[in-house]
This record gives C-alpha cells, structure tokens and sequence, in this order.
C-alpha cells in the first residue's frame, strides 16, 4: 500500500519535541477522538445489537440463526449479488471503451464527452430509476423494447445501476490509461510489434488493475445501494432494501442490524481486494513517462465516435426524459406542459425540504472539507505518534468499505441509546452532516493526502529549522498551495451529500427531510411527476454549484496557484 | 585555523534504523568557520548525520554539542541552523522575495530590518531581478541560490547543506561551487556540505569527513586524504588507486608472485600481509628495469584522456595495473598494445594502506 506509507517511516522516538510538535500532537490524539467517535462505537454498537433482541438481552446468535432459517436471506442475497456482478459485467467493458476513446483515439468533440460523463454524478440515483420507468414502465415510450419483460425489478435495477456506476467506472480506468509511457509503444513498434501484441504487452498491463479496481468498485456500489431498488425493484428484493424494510417497515432493529452485518461482511473483503488492486496500479505511476499522443486513425476514431456519442445520448435521453416528466401535466395522457409539479402540495413534503438539502450539503461540504484536510495534514506532517497516525490513516479507508445504510442504522442505534452523552444529536440537522461527511469520507481523504504528499516534506523541515509555528506553515504554505485539491474536495462532498440517501434515510425528522428522501416519499404516494420535479431541483442545484466551483476555482488558481505552469 | 576554539563536537554517535546500522561510533569535532564536507557513496549515513545535527533525526546514542552545550534537547527551531536541501525546498507558492523573508518574519523583525536584509542578501547571490518571481520560473541554480538566500537569512550560526549541487547540471555545478566558496569566506559561517562527489568535496572542504557504511574511515584535509590515506577504501573512493596485497621479507622489502617493492620507509616484520597503494600518476615506465622497478607488464590498453595518456597494463597473474603518463613523457609509437614496460615508484610515493 505504497500510498499511505507515512512521510517519515522511520521512528523518531525520542527526538525532543518543541511547541508544534505539542500542538500537532494534542489535535491528533482530539481528531482520533473524533474517529472512535463517528466510526468505532457506532459501528461496535451495531454489532452488539445484532446480538441482542429487542429488548436489550444477549441472546448470542440467535438472531444470526433465525434469519439464516428463512428462506428471504438466500434469496436476496443471490438477488444482490446476481444484480451487483451483472452490472460490472456490463459497466466495466463499455467504461473501458469509452475511457479508451477519450484517452487513446483522435476522435472529435473530446472535450464534450469528457464533461458528458460527469452529468450522471449531478443526478440523484432515485431520479435515474424514475426517468425509466418513464421510458421502459408500464406507461413508458419504449416499454416494447422489452419483450413484455418488466422494468419493475432486476432489470431496471441493473440499467439504472448501469448510468450510476458508469462514469466512475470511466475515471477510473481513464487514470490507469493516463499511465501510459510513448517510449514503450516506439520500442513495440520498432521492434515490428503487432497492435494485438503492443495492446497485450503494453496497453493490458498497465491498465488491468485499473480494470480489476473499476470491477470491484462498480460491484460494491451495487451492493450497497438501496434507493435505486426502493424506486424501480418492485417485488425484488436485495439485501439493502432488507435492511429498510425490517428498520422502517417492522422497527425490528436487531433483524436489521443483522443484514447489515451479512451486508457488511462481503463488502469489506470486496473493498480489501479492491484497495490491493488500487496500491498496485498506483505502484506502476512513476511519473517518468513521457505521455502518449494518439495517432489519427480515421476508421478507430469515427467507430469510437459514433460509440461514445451512443452512450451520452442515452445518458442525455435520461436526463431529459426527467425533466420531461417533471414538466408534463398527466403522464401520458395529457401531455401539456406545466410548472404545477413544483408546488408539491402533498403532505410532509415540500420545497423546504430542497432547503434543508441544501443546507445539510452546504454544511456537511464546508466542514467536511476543514476536518479532512486538517485531519489529512495532521496524519501526514505529524512527527510523532507513530502508531497513533497508522491507525488513523488506516480508519480513514473503513467509510468506503461501511454501506451507508449500515452507517446509518449504526448511527441510529448509537444516538438513541439512553447513556450516550451525545443523544441530543437525535433528530437535529447535525446527526445528518456528521453521517453524510463520515459515510463520503474515504475518496477526499485520499485526495488530500495526494495533495500534500505532491508537497517536498522537506518543506517542513526547513519550516521547522526556520522556528516556524505551525499554523504560519499551514496557512501561508500548505493551504494555499493545495487549493485546487480543497476545493475539489469542498465540490465532492457537497454534490455526494445532495444527491445520496443512504446515509441519512435513518435519521431524518420531519424537520430535517432531505430532497432525496422526499422524492422517495412522494413516489410512494403516486405522484411521480412531482417526485420527478423534486429529483430535477437537486440536479439544477448540482450544476449551479458545479458551475460555480468551476468559476471559483478559476480566480483562485489564479490569484493562489500562479506559480503552477 | 588551528588556533581557532572548537565550535561543533560530535561524541560517539550511534543510530540504527532495524538491524541496520546507520550512524556507527562517529565522533569528530568542527572549528569555528571551518567548511567541511561529510563524504561517502550513497547510504554511508551522512545525510542521517546531518539531520542529527539538524535536530531532524535522533541519533540512539551519543552527543552533539556546539560551544560545549550539549543539543541532545534542543528541538531543530532552537538550534541556530539554516539548512539547505537537494530538492531545495522552496515554498512553491511564495514569490522569491517572500521565501527568503518567511525565517525573518518569525524573528518578529521589523518591516524595514526585512527588507534591509533581503535587499542584502539578493544583492549577494545575484536573484535582485528575480525578487517577484515563483520558485518554478527560476532555474535549477537560481532555486539553489533562494534556498541558500532563505537559510543564510536568519543568519545562523551553522549551516548545513544536502547534496545542494547534484540536482544541477555540470557547468551551472562548477560556476556554483566557486560562488559557494566565496560567499562561504566572506561571511565566515561554519558550514557542513553532504555530497558523494569527490572532486566535489576536494574543491571546497577546508576538512573532508570520509564515510563508508555509518563509520568514519578518515578525517583530513582534501590534499592529507589524497595523499595519505588511512584505508583501501579511501584510496579507492577518492581517484585511481593501484592496491597491492603483497607479503613483508623485512628490512622495507615487499613481494607478491609478480611484484616486488623496495621502500625502507615501511618497516614491516617479515611475513606479515600488507595493502600498498601507488597512484597510476607515481608511476614511471622504462623499456629496461630500474632501481625503482617493481613490475613488468603487458600494455593492454592505452586511453587518452587530453593532459594525460592512461595505459592499462596486465603484469603476471593477472595483475591489473593503471599507469598514467603526462602527454609529453608519452612517445607515439614506442609504446604500443603489447608492448612490455617496466614499472616503477618512487618510496616516499608506495603508501602503506591500513588493513
């Protein structure tokens, strides 16, 4: 795991320590405070509850037994991961083509499928799920397309599932391909090398951990999504949408938290394979590579092209067939258009609760993004606590490998149980930001570790022989020289926090519903439409957001990152 | 400078990293204003030795005193040392004038004292036209010269450089080292370069602290380690060295199967297994034996390397030997591949090598 090796590895036992070392130190120890707090007591909370019944008692594994004697477990589970390994199947070939044609072919229009690809990340899951059922669902346009199949069930999970994975699928393997050196393809091609063989001996093996890494990741996202199912499966059930119905449906927590450790269980193996996969790939980036420049090839560009074009437009179909739906009056039977769905005048649902998204993300975003760079550089620059700062940077990968719904429910049981100081939190906007930063926590904390680890750790040290505090490091030279990573960070947590539900589904009060939560709401009660003008006000704020971070980090490079060329 | 008090004294240093052991019993001392380079192949341990001084690493056991107070306690920012490192360091994203003022701001200096001393100090390495400038639009020596200018700012007592000139090119390299000198003399600071070039360190060290894996093999002003040196491994790591393994016969009278040396200034009891070093420039050839011959040997190869003409000989027993001659001692046509030579040295020039 040759990335989250420390910067200094080497035990500096019993050098004296001066005040910054001080201060370093007592932040770790408070920040590690924070991890045990936010991820090992509700996580060893809901695993006590998994042996326990409901009204508190041990009662060993019986809750494990009883559930393994139900048919339902082996049913969802093959569900889960039939739907889960189907889904990779397909996503990771044509992500692959795709990334291959935006990094390997002088195809045209580069630029807009590169910005393309990013749209799905802008629209929540839930809404992807409705915008088929508008084109494939009883009622839908293209509902023959399916053979008298039905939409309801795996196959709208999977194609769903499909658009939700795909563009991290892509840049994942579009990193991998990046990692190509020109000088080896010359020597293949001077050594008469057939583009079979240089694919084989030089394309495949730098990019087949990138493969692996997209493979286990699109499967794992599957596997622990629960909203795509809860809109589009129907009668079919997986593991996630187990563990809502026995918590919301039956209020019957131990059941819930034992699928959730059945759940927890495979995703963390999958997750460990996935990191391996992950260290070696970044293993094979030395940074020496000359990068390749694609030669033109009309016959490969124009068939990447017309491929590429194919997939944006289903992508663009689906994000227009949404609005669409949020437009109409009565789908499909009047067809006029009309704003009327935007009022939502149903019960407990509302335009406030657009607010309260925003408001939750805007938070979760702003201090989510000071707690891991702070927390980031505090691992990485610390001189001391060797061991402190290993655990802490190993912590920091759990949030990817915990299902938000199993983060959620832990959190439940955690604020609800009656000894914990921390109660108050039941209910309020605040237990929504602390689940949402931890449950994203993982991918900005790697970026900000990249970030700094692209800083000489010599800096420090001539900060330090300079008799520097170290905040005046931290805000003259770190901060400002990472801007563009915190700002990227900042971007990445607020659109993951408006547009993903798992995390909070748990925890919300009628004070607190997110948009999310309520298009759910509302298309349990039928409006789908409304559901779908709900959905289109999360991703109209994503890309006025989007937009704005493009423009704001534009004046910041500038006025912060001149010296960059 | 050998009236000079002692400055820096390092006693018995250890450090090991594991099982491998870094810093092993080193121990030497530093005069006030002296410039002295550490010395030795990569991995020899005087890159961990100079972070020692630093405060930047610990050593397991030992003690660093400097003006007889020991630094043992003394974090990195209390112990008066600028430090300069390969990769220079500069804060990237600080204009070239705001790198060299970051050290002085800690000082609570006032505004006016800050920009006295970086006028000065820019004036002094030639950067005035670069003073706005970012770290990546300067070159590779001009970067060299800001992360000197920052750490010599603060105006340190020590200073402490890190291989500061290998990241450089060959030309910028030479004109740096003779710039470093200078600057070195006129403010007097006591200074510490680490660096794996010999030539490197010949040219600027007032004293060379030689290094081989975590010990010190000599200690020695450039011309003493030369001319003098302690070990086989000195004599290798600095220029071409011709080393012999022969056996004592008494009376200055050494032998091995083809070599036989004469140098009553080596007095060794008789049988007794002994290393001589005789430099390829100490050697003279002669078509006949002389009274200073101590081999005869077959050129092999002849290489011409401008002042000087190197022939590679082979004497019996594959016994490899370097011979340099000045060009104007080398005849074209009598010497040839093939041709056999004798070989001799003068006594004073066959150093006895400790084994």
């Amino acid at each position: 795991m040759s990335q989250f090796a420390l910067a200094t590895s080497k035990s500096p036992s019993s050098l004296p320590r001066e005040r910054n070392d001080w201060i370093n130190s007592t932040l770790l120890y408070l920040y590690g405070a924070a991890v045990l707090s936010a991820i090992f007591i509700p996580m060893a909370m809901l695993l006590i509850k998994s042996i326990q019944n409901s009204k508190g008692i041990y009662v060993g594994l019986a809750n494990y037994q009883k559930y393994f004697q139900s048919t339902a477990l082996f049913d969802s589970f093959y569900n889960s991961v039939l739907v889960s390994l189907l889904t990779a199947v397909i996503v990771v070939p044509t992500a692959f083509l795709y990334a291959y044609g935006l990094s390997r072919t002088c195809m045209r229009f580069k630029g807009i499928f590169r910005a393309g690809i990013f749209l799905p990340l802008l629209i929540p899951g839930l809404l992807k799920a409705i915008a088929l059922i508008y084109l494939f669902g009883n009622q839908g346009i293209f509902k023959g397309v399916l053979f008298g199949g039905s939409i309801y069930g795996p196959i709208g999970i999977i194609a769903a599932s499909i658009l939700w994975t795909f563009p991290h699928a892509v840049l994942i393997i579009t990193v991998s391909l990046m990692n190509a050196d020109r000088r080896l393809y010359q020597a293949a091609e001077v050594m008469q090398a057939s583009t079979w063989r240089a694919f084989v001996t030089v394309t495949w093996p730098a990019c087949r951990y990138g493969l692996i890494t997209s493979f286990f990741a699109v499967f794992v996202m599957v596997f622990t999504d629960f909203g795509i199912a809860k809109v589009i499966g129907g009668n079919f059930n997986l593991l996630a949408t187990d563990i809502y119905k026995e918590v919301v449906g039956q209020q019957n927590f131990e059941m819930g938290a034992v699928i959730s450790v059945i759940l927890l269980i495979p995703a963390m193996i999958l997750f460990i394979f996935e990191r391996a996969a992950a260290s070696k790939q970044a293993s094979q980036i030395t940074g020496r590579s000359l990068p390749l420049i694609p030669a033109v090839h009309p016959t490969r560009d124009w068939a990447y092209f017309l491929f590429c074009s194919l997939i944006l437009l289903s992508i663009l179909l689906i994000i227009g067939m949404a609005q669409f739906a949020a437009l109409i009056k009565f789908w499909p039977y009047n067809l006029e258009l009309t704003l009327s769905n935007y009022i939502f005048d149903l019960q407990g649902v509302g335009w406030v609760n657009f607010w309260n998204s925003i408001q939750m993300s805007l938070l979760a975003a702003t201090a989510g993004t000071i707690l891991v760079f702070l927390g980031a550089t505090l691992i990485e620059k610390t001189r001391f606590d060797q061991f402190l700062r290993k655990f802490l940077q190993l912590s920091m990968l759990l949030p990817m490998a915990i299902p938000g719904l199993v983060l959620g429910l832990a959190y439940l049981l955690f604020v609800n149980n009656p000894n914990n100081p921390l109660g108050f939190l039941y209910g309020t906007m605040t237990i929504l930001v602390i689940s949402s930063i931890t449950h994203l926590y993982t991918v900005p904390h790697l970026t900000a570790l990249t970030a700094l680890k692209s800083l000489s750790k010599e800096i420090e040290m001539v900060a330090q022989s300079l008799n520097t505090p170290v905040w005046r490091t931290f805000f003259r030279v770190t901060v400002p020289a990472c801007a563009s990573a915190i700002l990227d960070i900042w971007l990445y947590i607020f659109l993951r926090a408006m547009t993903t539900l798992s995390a909070v589904i748990f925890l919300y009060t009628a004070d607190t519903k997110l948009a999310a939560i309520a298009v759910i709401h509302v298309d349990e009660t039928g409006y789908t439409a409304a559901a779908a003008a709900m959905g289109m006000l999360v991703v109209y704020a994503c890309l006025v957001v989007r937009l704005l971070h493009y423009v704001i980090s534009a004046i910041v490079l500038k006025k912060f990152q001149s010296w960059r060329h | 400078m050998s009236n000079k008090s002692s400055f820096l004294e390092v006693k018995t240093l250890r450090k090991s990293y594991g099982r491998t052991t870094v810093l092993d019993d080193v121990s030497f001392e530093i005069k006030e204003g002296e410039f002295v380079c550490f010395l030795g192949p990569s991995g020899c341990g005087k890159t961990t030795l100079l972070l020692c001084l630093a405060g930047l690493e610990q050593p397991d056991s030992g003690d660093i005193q400097k003006r007889e107070r020991s630094l043992a306690r003394i974090p990195p920012s209390g112990r008066d040392v600028g430090i300069v490192f390969q990769s220079y360091a500069l804060f990237p994203n600080l204009s070239v004038k705001k790198n060299i003022a970051f050290g002085l701001e800690n000082q609570k200096k006032s505004k006016v004292e800050v920009e006295t001393i970086c006028a000065q100090l820019m004036t002094l390495l030639s950067l005035n036209e670069h003073e706005e400038k970012f770290p990546s639009q300067l070159s590779g020596g001009q970067q060299q010269r800001v992360a000197l200018a920052r750490a010599l700012a603060v105006s340190p007592s020590l200073l402490l450089l890190d291989e500061p000139l290998s990241a450089l090119d060959a030309q910028v390299r030479a004109r740096l080292r003779g710039e470093l000198r200078d600057l070195q003399s006129r403010l007097g600071i006591t200074t510490i370069m680490v660096t794996h070039d010999q030539e490197e360190a010949q040219s600027l060290a007032d004293r060379i602290i030689l290094m081989n894996q975590g010990r010190i093999e000599q200690i020695g002003t450039p011309w003493e380690i030369y001319n003098e040196p302690a070990t086989s491994f000195v004599a290798d790591f600095i220029g071409v060295s011709n080393i012999f393994r022969v056996r004592s016969l008494g009376a200055g009278e050494f032998r091995s199967d083809s070599l036989e040396f004469r140098c009553p200034n080596h007095d060794k009891p008789h049988n007794e297994e002994v290393k001589l070093l005789v430099r390829p420039e100490d050697i003279v050839t002669s078509h006949t034996k002389t009274i200073h011959s101590f081999a005869e040997a077959l050129v092999c190869k002849i290489e011409f390397l401008g002042p000087l003409v190197r022939l590679h000989t082979e004497a019996s027993n594959k016994i490899k030997i370097v011979a340099d001659l000045p060009k104007k001692a080398f005849e074209i046509g009598a010497v040839n591949l093939g041709t056999k030579l004798w070989l001799s040295a003068e006594p004073h020039d066959i150093k006895l090598l400790r084994v």
